[in-house]
């Protein structure tokens, strides 16, 4: 016997194989592995529909709290937010949250307890009655629970990596800046010729006094040390700010006005904002900002593939903003 | 044998108050290849002995409060403490990109904040307590059922640390070759009360006080700079028949309770203080305070005599209130909560009638009135405080020492947002860029935009921060901005004002805001009080107004056991004919920069307990309402005109002007034992 006889041709291997049963499951199921993804763009969307009075109520919400209609970008942009909503609701409500969440069930069970004192079922059968009364979707606060819910198995996902806390840092440079400050004394001067005062003492002031025993009493005191030059703004006001800025260390200078009186003012030392220094010690702090932030990335990016599997319908005038 | 994980993990857990490290190689956090803890504690550059002010808001909501906000709100606390540091805060409606289309600033930002929401709402607690829940039988729950005060678990400042962490450059970004991430497998970094091995809060679903306890480490200023403190927090919401007896609880560090105590399960606040004590031990580096609010909605309940079994006070009772509860908020979003000024002897002070709420509970003007009242006086801070001296008299101990602050109780997750001039109402979805003409009020005529926290301490830290809370070195503000120094004693030279050691002789030579007087050195001497303010001085254009005058307010037992009060007018001027243009709401006439003085008790009775507390009063301004009103030119003589939307503005029973103020904690006299 021949070798070659033993050995199938190749056209015959194939086609037996292509008979095998296991071999069909597993292109079957490779098939529908990669079709997943458009799966649900597949499927018939659900509706969820919009009715005219739901319209006219978002619209008199957004009415009520800006003080004047939407424009079309913010139109769009607000119900499109209200329809994530719905469709985060939806899908928590598919994934039964309504029924093993134990702050929705609390409250949908207390719900119908106060509906119905007498009832004696059981805490099972009122929250199936809380579903045929589409309690889940109408009661607001169990609705806002579930569409957290959702919004939190979705960012929960999110993870930490170098890339995100690159992209971080680089949107935030500013939060993480260790901060200019200037340490330095004042001579306080209040009343009508503060200013004509502040000047006499100026000049008669040496270099190297302290400013000890001149001047009048300053209920934050004499000498303040790292200030950061927003604390400079917020308490002394802007020009006080800038010449603490400016002026030559060591010198008294002014005088400056500020809210209370003027000012004499000598710098005694002060540090530029320095890029990075803060980050030492702060990596907790980075590392939770930068995953709130990536969080959201994720649920921005869920809510685009989860609008696919649902179809908006408005009524007629539903695109336009009412004027 | 090998030891399923999850019983390991129990063990670990259960071992963890005894300080047993469950041995596992621990990783430590490498910085610039130094072994580092991962929490720094560090000097703040700006350190002060004599303490400085620092101005914050310790009652803040976020979508995490389901109830308070049913608009869509999606602040949460990572946005609320960068809009509290002075950020720009986007919010809604965001495009479908997720992008803001409008935004919000503070035009001054804070120096802390603690977000607030209610505990209730989390559904933490249950996830342990329902059998239903899929994470019932997991090994925490189990020991949190068998017994809750050793589920807490702590930060183990030595062992815990960043597991695996890489070492990366950051092309282009600020610094750091050595910056240390949680690694490439995206674990995320664990909290710090996630015990020794750290693995429950890597495994655990992240939930809202996991998200507010990141929050609050994410937006904490460690470093030098001391830019911004944060602290963990929750309000614990009990309000039978809407009878509020809301408290919030504050804690001073990371280390915190695992599941926050809250009203489902401690219906009292005594039993929410025995479940904190039993939950979080100083020892542990975990300490706390609650803070009640809105005492004016509380229908009689905040300040009762009795417990909540109808008992008398014990002496433990009130040492345990005292104890847990060094402050109160006085002033927020819902009205003030200092004085009613209609009934008791000598109650006579027209400054009282400032930002009260007409009705006595949450349930406010719902249901026509029903389940509701006018407000008691007995509610408010000043009846509260002389019926803690008589009780004091009783008891041995004050169960009413409270100090104060105020907040905003913003139910948009804007911290400080307290401004009459820009109130967006607090439970709209956020500031509008009112550039067309307004439909209506912002909120219900009867509302504020709230006040702030001031804390007196060396630093801006938790530590320190927290310190002032407990000493009550405190004091609120209706908002706006005023420095304010009070301190008690006996022999304040009278021209104390005069010298520049003000403040070096105000705590030498006697107490602060919050402290107890000690008994006079020499029979017959009289108290004296030194009080000293800087106006607000404004920024980035915020509307300021200069100070009009400062009050001192005394109540005292008197010898027959009689609850007295009396205001006195010690510094600047009643009548320095400041006023407001109605029609304009520009301000006129003058007012002052600073004030201060040392007034003297005069009336002093060394036998008669009392207390004494500043109030400062700014000039005259407009009111929110009137503001809105003026701006959408609602005039009232012809009603016919007024809309729907603006009939607040003609509501006669609302003042059109206020005059913002602080209110300092006061400073308590007790006669000694007999």
């Amino acid at each position: 016997m021949d070798i070659a006889d033993l050995v199938p041709p190749t056209r015959v291997v194939m086609q037996r194989a292509l008979r095998q049963p296991l071999l069909h499951f597993l292109l079957l199921g490779g098939l529908l592995y990669e079709a997943m993804p458009l799966l649900p763009e597949m499927a018939r969307p659900e509706p969820i529909e919009i009715s005219a009075p739901q319209l006219a109520a978002w619209q008199t919400d957004w009415r009520r709290q800006l003080g004047r209609a939407p424009d079309a970008a913010e139109w769009q942009a607000y119900m499109q937010q209200r329809v994530d909503e719905e469709i985060l609701l939806r899908e928590a409500l598919r994934r039964r949250l309504d029924q093993t969440d134990g702050v929705t069930r609390e409250r949908l069970i207390r719900n119908l307890r106060f509906a119905f004192p007498e009832t004696t079922d059981n805490d099972s059968e009122l929250l199936a009655q809380a579903r045929l009364l589409q309690m889940p979707v109408r009661d607001a606060v169990v609705r806002r629970r579930l569409v957290q819910l959702m919004e939190q198995r979705i960012t929960g996902q999110a993870e930490l990596t170098a890339e995100t806390l690159q992209t971080y840092l680089q949107r935030h440079p500013q939060r993480h800046l260790a901060e200019g400050h200037v340490s330095f004394a004042q001579v306080f001067f209040e009343g009508r010729d503060a200013e004509a005062r502040a000047r006499v003492v100026l000049n008669s002031l040496p270099v190297s006094d302290r400013g000890a025993g001149v001047g009048d009493p300053f209920l934050l005191g004499r000498e303040f040390t790292g200030l950061s030059l927003v604390q400079l703004q917020q308490q002394f006001g802007e020009a006080f700010a800038r010449l603490a800025q400016v002026a030559p260390l060591g010198k008294w200078q002014g005088p400056v006005a500020s809210v209370y009186g003027w000012h004499l003012l000598r710098v005694i030392s002060r540090s530029a904002a320095s890029v990075g220094a803060h980050q030492q010690g702060q990596s907790l702090q980075m590392s939770y900002a930068a995953l709130a932030e990536q969080e959201q990335v994720v649920l921005q990016q869920a809510l685009q593939r989860l609008r696919h599997r649902y179809r908006v319908e408005l009524p007629a005038q539903g695109l336009e903003p009412v004027p | 044998m090998r030891v399923p994980v999850h019983v390991a993990r129990l063990i670990c857990i259960a071992l963890v108050a005894g300080l047993v490290g469950c041995n596992r190689s621990e990783p430590e956090l490498v910085l610039g290849g130094q072994t580092q803890a991962p929490i720094v504690t560090k000097q703040c550059r700006n350190h002060n002995v004599l303490r400085q002010p620092f101005f914050g808001d310790l009652h803040v909501h976020t979508k995490y409060s389901l109830d308070a906000n049913t608009q869509g709100t999606i602040v949460g606390p990572h946005e609320a403490y960068q809009f509290a540091r002075g950020e720009r805060l986007g919010i809604q409606p965001y495009t479908a990109d997720g992008v803001a289309l409008r935004t919000t600033q503070l035009a001054r930002p804070l120096d802390f904040a603690a977000v607030t929401d209610h505990a209730e709402l989390f559904g933490e607690t249950e996830i342990c307590t329902n059998p239903d829940y899929v994470e019932y039988n997991a090994p925490e729950c189990q020991l949190y059922r068998a017994s809750p005060e050793q589920s807490f678990v702590f930060f183990n400042l030595m062992a815990v640390g960043l597991p695996e962490l890489p070492q990366f450059p950051v092309p282009g970004a600020p610094v750091v070759s050595d910056l240390p991430v949680i690694g490439d497998n995206g674990q995320i970094p664990r909290l710090p009360y996630c015990g020794v091995n750290g693995e429950r809060c890597i495994t655990a679903a992240k939930t809202p006080w996991q998200d507010i306890q990141r929050a609050a480490e994410a937006y904490y200023d460690r470093s030098a700079d001391c830019r911004f403190t944060t602290f963990v927090g929750y309000e614990y919401t009990a309000a039978p028949l809407s009878n509020n007896l809301h408290r919030n609880v504050i804690f001073r560090s990371e280390v915190v309770p695992e599941i926050p105590p809250a009203f489902q399960e401690y219906s009292a606040p005594e039993y929410l203080w025995k479940a904190l004590t039993a939950q979080c031990h100083e020892a542990e580096g975990c300490s706390y305070l609650t803070i009640p609010h809105n005492s004016n909605l509380s229908a009689g309940l905040m300040f009762e005599t009795k417990d909540k079994r109808g008992n008398d006070y014990t002496t433990e009772f009130a040492r345990t209130r005292q104890e847990n509860e060094p402050l109160a908020e006085i002033t927020q979003h819902k009205g003030q909560s200092e004085c009613l000024g209609t009934t008791g002897v000598g109650a006579q002070d027209e400054l009282c009638n400032f930002e009260i709420l007409p009705y006595n509970n949450l349930t406010g003007d719902r249901f026509g009135g029903l389940n509701t009242g006018p407000p008691k006086e007995q509610d408010f801070l000043r009846s509260a405080l002389k019926q803690g001296l008589k009780l004091e008299q009783s008891l041995g101990v004050n169960p009413f020492k409270y100090g104060f602050i105020g907040s905003s109780d913003t139910h948009i997750g804007t911290p400080g947002n307290v401004l009459e001039n820009n109130f967006p109402g607090h439970g709209g979805a956020g500031m509008g860029s009112r550039d067309a003409v307004p439909v209506g009020l912002s909120d219900v005529i009867e509302v504020n935009p709230g006040g702030l926290a001031v804390l007196w301490a060396e630093e801006n830290r938790r530590d320190s921060l927290f310190a002032a809370m407990r000493r009550r070195e405190a004091y609120a503000t209706s908002g706006t901005r005023p420095i304010v120094r009070f301190f008690g004693g006996y022999d304040y030279p009278a021209d104390l004002c005069g010298s520049q050691d003000f403040v070096r002789i105000g705590y030498d030579h006697g107490v602060p805001m919050g402290g107890d007087l000690v008994k006079p050195g020499t029979p017959g001497m009289k108290p004296r009080f030194a009080v000293s303010a800087l106006r607000d001085p404004g920024a980035n254009g915020e509307p300021t107004q200069p100070l009009q005058r400062i009050q001192i307010i005394k109540g005292w037992i008197d010898a027959s056991g009689t609850q007295q009060e009396k205001v006195y007018d010690v510094a600047g001027d009643a009548n320095n004919g400041a006023t407001v243009d109605l029609n304009t709401c520009e301000t006129r006439g003058s007012g002052f920069a600073s004030l201060c003085t040392v007034w003297e008790d005069a009336a002093f009775d060394p036998s008669q307990s009392a207390f004494y507390y500043a109030r400062v009063v700014e000039n005259p301004s407009c009111r929110w309402s009137t503001q809105q009103c003026v701006a959408a030119k609602v005039d009232c003589s012809q009603p016919d005109t007024v809309p729907e939307a603006f009939a607040g503005c003609c509501d006669a029973r609302f003042p059109k002007t206020i005059q913002e103020r602080a209110w300092t904690s006061p400073i308590w006299y007790r006669p000694p034992a007999s």
